[in-house]
């Protein structure tokens, strides 16, 4: 087993190091220069642009720029941003903790009310719940969470001044309020982004966890367990919840990125400043630190997200532990 | 005694009701308060030198002053309609020589005094940055006489001298800035925390969130009303809109037209609109589409160029995108410099029948009686280069398509990525491009993107246009006691040989809280008057009584 842990990391880091070069090589293609976005409509002198050419070594050949990107990423240094002219660590650092509030809020949600939800239909297939939360989830699946985002943020926030349209924490939240306070404040400017994204991704997931209950619940085994008298819980939760986990693991591998990405609408329309954002931009801005910063990031969680999936079907997956 | 006790008893009790009754009341009928700013970009160096644009520029104008600022009429020729700012007064020695008194009573932030030494560095700090330098190119030197008197001489008269001495330069602190190379200046303690000598003072970045600046106690010009300013960091304008009318901002400035109905449908919003430096133009390329060494087939033709322009119907145009508050200029006049034009001039308005005639003559007809102008076996078709950054602009190319199909005319809308765009542009690879800019409050900055000696540059004149009498009256304009009369001829030039067309002056649309008694704004630079501001007593939210964040 430790064999295979240890095949699987280090072709998990190959993809990931793969990834890495081809995306690097893949931005440098695309039309646009980040001199160009950074200046934008104002004037500016040929002698200023070609200072901010060299400083960021833009006219190098690409070989040369990418051996001083891989230099530089080795000691921890992933260069300065163009647009915002400090470095990429420094901007990454002051975003990825607002990133990860939304990300894991909006991961923790689906994956405890959007799996009981789906477990609980499951188990009533066919009644008026079941139905109801069917035609619940179908709406909220099919509901585009920039619509939603809007009309929620025009609703709660604007009409009703239930929750704050914008930001993560109240402007004059005092410098000296206590944690709860501010944990408080945050959260009420959590609920509306959170909404809008879970919205979606939870009616998802309770359609794939109620079909794969629905599939399981089916099979030999649970209606043995059923007549050897074990509690309804006992033959749903141990029996075959556990079997019906297997697609859910799946989605988690590809939804783990999401801590990192979040989503750029959201933050947008809700001025959650996280690295989704910070990577649009960069990429509207053609600025080359930040889009690599961030590809690494995401690259990383994304081959991680497998790596997980693969360690966890072959903790729950007897078959697989042995082959 | 026991009636003496009653007796304190009873005015310990009134005092305690005044204190707590009548003071707060008190506190309600003053004029102080806070404004939160609604705005698309952090600030996370707000120094002068460093922050060129953006809500660095914004914050980093309130934190550091210049020697004088433009006065109510924005002329920038002569020495007349500017404000004393940093500088209390000053006179010229001659032609070549300005002489600034500091106002002694001016502080940095750290309770030093500003001094000539601090004006001095800032010049030859400037210096450093090719554009700055380029600025103050005619700026000879800059010295001092004690520590409050400051001497520029430059090495020509020109009518733009004082304008140049204090519009270009916010004075930055010697003492705390000599020591750090201009290169490490972003990223500088400094930069985290600036020490500035305006009318307020930092207080706190939380990063792509907000900025808070409190105000200086100690400004020498009086302190502000308003005791706190918030740029509260939304990039989205839906969320800054969102931001207003939930009232959790109290001005949010470059409204769109739907997003300024919405603002008038609020009673608690008033909506104002600021002249701006901002043109939107569709110029066009008087050089083959991607070959600078041709004449480009179709618009190297003036008679043609001028008919596109008198086939459109521009005020119409303008007011369906940007709404009322925009003008159309017949050169690139900015409302903020508006000045320079001829008083009670107007465009020439549409006239189609002319427009088909002058195609005519040149030559465009339809031959092939396709429904499109050709001439010489080339048909009237023309790629318009348009960046999707702003829905104004595939609006206006849009209309120009739809109104120019009817005259045989055939437009094709390259909606791009402004990047996209951007590049092109500057490789001459376009038809016409739509175009916007946001001028200096100066005319002379014209040579930038209409003389001839920028032809093909970078970022410069792009189009390609040429004429030169232009160079020669923008030389003359800049040695001239009345540039003005300069300036105008030189918009008449532009008129005639019509390399772009005009499409909208705009207006900076804002919406403010109304409970603010006076809000003036600044076309060259919008919250330098913040200082100014002041909240209708009685009218205070709970955030205006500030206590939090020393």
């Amino acid at each position: 087993m430790i064999r295979w842990l240890l095949i699987r990391t280090a072709q998990a880091l190959a993809t990931l190091a793969a990834a890495l070069v081809i995306l690097f090589f893949l931005m440098r293609l695309v039309p646009g220069d980040p001199v160009t976005a950074f200046i934008g409509d104002r004037a500016m002198s040929q002698a200023d642009v070609q200072r901010i050419r060299d400083r960021y070594c833009l006219d190098c050949s690409l070989p040369h720029q990418f051996s001083q990107f891989i230099g530089r990423a080795f000691r921890g240094d992933l260069g300065t941003s163009i647009q915002h002219q400090r470095p990429v660590t420094q901007l990454m650092a002051e975003r990825l903790p607002a990133t990860l509030l939304l990300g894991g809020s909006t991961l923790f949600l689906n994956f405890t009310l959007g799996l009981a939800l789906g477990v609980w239909q499951a188990v009533r297939k066919g009644r008026t719940v079941d139905r109801l939360l069917t035609a619940v989830s179908l709406v909220g699946y099919a509901v585009p969470s920039f619509w939603l985002g809007l009309i929620l943020a025009w609703m709660f926030a604007v009409r009703l001044h239930w929750f704050p349209s914008s930001g993560i924490t109240s402007i004059q939240l005092s410098s000296e309020a206590g944690p709860i306070e501010t944990a408080l404040d945050i959260g009420r400017h959590l609920v509306l982004p959170v909404v809008t994204l879970s919205v979606v991704s939870i009616a998802a997931m309770m359609r794939y966890q109620r079909n794969a209950m629905i599939e399981v619940l089916r099979l030999d085994y649970i209606r043995t367990a059923r007549a050897k008298g074990l509690a309804e819980s006992t033959v749903v939760i141990r029996h075959a919840w556990r079997n019906a986990l297997f697609p859910i693991l799946t989605l988690f591998g590809l939804w783990l990125p999401i801590l990192a990405t979040g989503s750029v609408f959201v933050e947008s329309v809700f001025g959650w400043s996280g690295l989704g954002l910070l990577a649009t931009n960069a990429i509207g801005g053609r600025d080359y630190p930040v889009l690599m910063g961030s590809a690494i990031l995401v690259s990383t969680l994304i081959v991680l997200g497998g790596l997980i999936t693969d360690i966890g079907y072959m903790i729950l997956d007897p078959q697989v532990r042995h082959r | 005694m026991p009636r003496s006790r009653s007796r304190i008893a009873v005015a310990s009790c009134a005092l305690l009701l005044t204190s707590t009754v009548l003071l707060p009341a008190q506190r309600q009928t003053n004029d102080h308060g806070v404004v939160i700013i609604a705005t698309g970009a952090d600030a996370p160096a707000p120094v002068p030198t460093v922050a060129t644009f953006g809500t660095n520029w914004e914050v980093a104008n309130l934190l550091f002053l210049r020697l004088a600022e433009m006065g109510p009429t924005l002329t920038s020729v002569g020495d007349r309609g500017f404000i004393p700012a940093l500088a209390r007064a000053w006179n010229r020695r001659d032609s070549l020589t300005l002489v600034f008194e500091l106002d002694p009573r001016a502080l940095w932030h750290d309770g030093r005094p500003v001094t000539a030494a601090d004006v001095i560095f800032t010049f030859a700090r400037s210096q450093e940055i090719p554009d700055l330098a380029s600025a103050l190119r005619r700026v000879k030197s800059v010295s001092a006489e004690g520590d409050h008197r400051v001497i520029f001489r430059f090495v020509r008269f020109y009518p733009e001298q004082l304008y140049d001495a204090t519009h270009q330069m916010l004075i930055m602190p010697q003492h705390l800035l000599k020591d750090i190379p201009l290169d490490s200046l972003p990223t500088s303690a400094f930069a985290q925390k600036p020490v500035g000598n305006g009318p307020f003072r930092w207080v706190r970045r939380v990063p792509g969130q907000l900025i808070e600046l409190a105000a200086f106690d100690r400004f020498f010009l009086g302190r502000p009303k308003i005791d706190r300013v918030y740029f509260r960091v939304a990039s989205d304008p839906d969320a800054r809109l969102n931001l207003l009318l939930a009232g959790e901002a109290d001005v949010a400035q470059s409204l769109s037209l739907p997003a300024e109905d919405r603002v008038r449908q609020d009673s608690n919003l008033v909506v104002t609109a600021v002249p701006s430096g901002g043109i939107t133009y569709a110029l066009f390329n008087q050089k083959a589409n991607g070959d600078r060494g041709k004449p480009h087939p179709i618009l190297s033709d003036p008679v043609v160029r001028r008919a596109l322009i008198l086939a459109l119907d521009r005020p119409q145009m303008a007011r369906s995108v940007y709404g009322g508050h925009t003008s159309v200029p017949d050169g690139p006049v900015p409302q903020m410099f508006a000045w320079v034009q001829a008083p009670g001039e107007r465009i020439v308005p549409s006239d189609t029948a002319r427009a088909r005639a002058m195609l005519a003559s040149a030559g465009w007809l339809d031959h092939d009686r396709d429904g499109i102008l050709d001439k010489n076996g080339i048909p009237f078709e023309l790629s318009v280069n348009t960046p999707n950054r702003t829905p104004q602009r595939p609006m206006l190319a849009q209309q120009m398509q739809a109104r120019l199909l009817p005259l045989g005319i055939k437009l094709n809308v390259r909606l791009m990525e402004y990047e996209v765009s951007q590049t092109m542009r500057d490789s001459g690879q376009f038809d016409i491009d739509m175009a916007s800019a946001n001028l200096d409050p100066t005319p002379s900055g014209w040579d930038w993107s209409w003389s001839c000696a920028n032809v093909a540059k970078k970022r410069q004149n792009v189009g390609s246009y040429c004429n030169p009498e232009i160079d020669s009256l923008l030389l003359k304009a800049q040695s001239s006691r009345d540039p003005v009369v300069h300036y105008r001829r030189i918009l008449a030039l532009i008129r005639s040989d019509a390399p772009a067309i005009f499409l909208s002056s705009p207006a900076n649309v804002i919406g403010v809280n109304k409970r603010y008694a006076s809000h003036p704004f600044r076309p060259e630079m919008l919250w330098l008057s913040l200082r100014h501001w002041s909240v209708t007593p009685g009218q205070q939210l709970p955030r205006d009584r500030v206590t939090s964040t020393p």
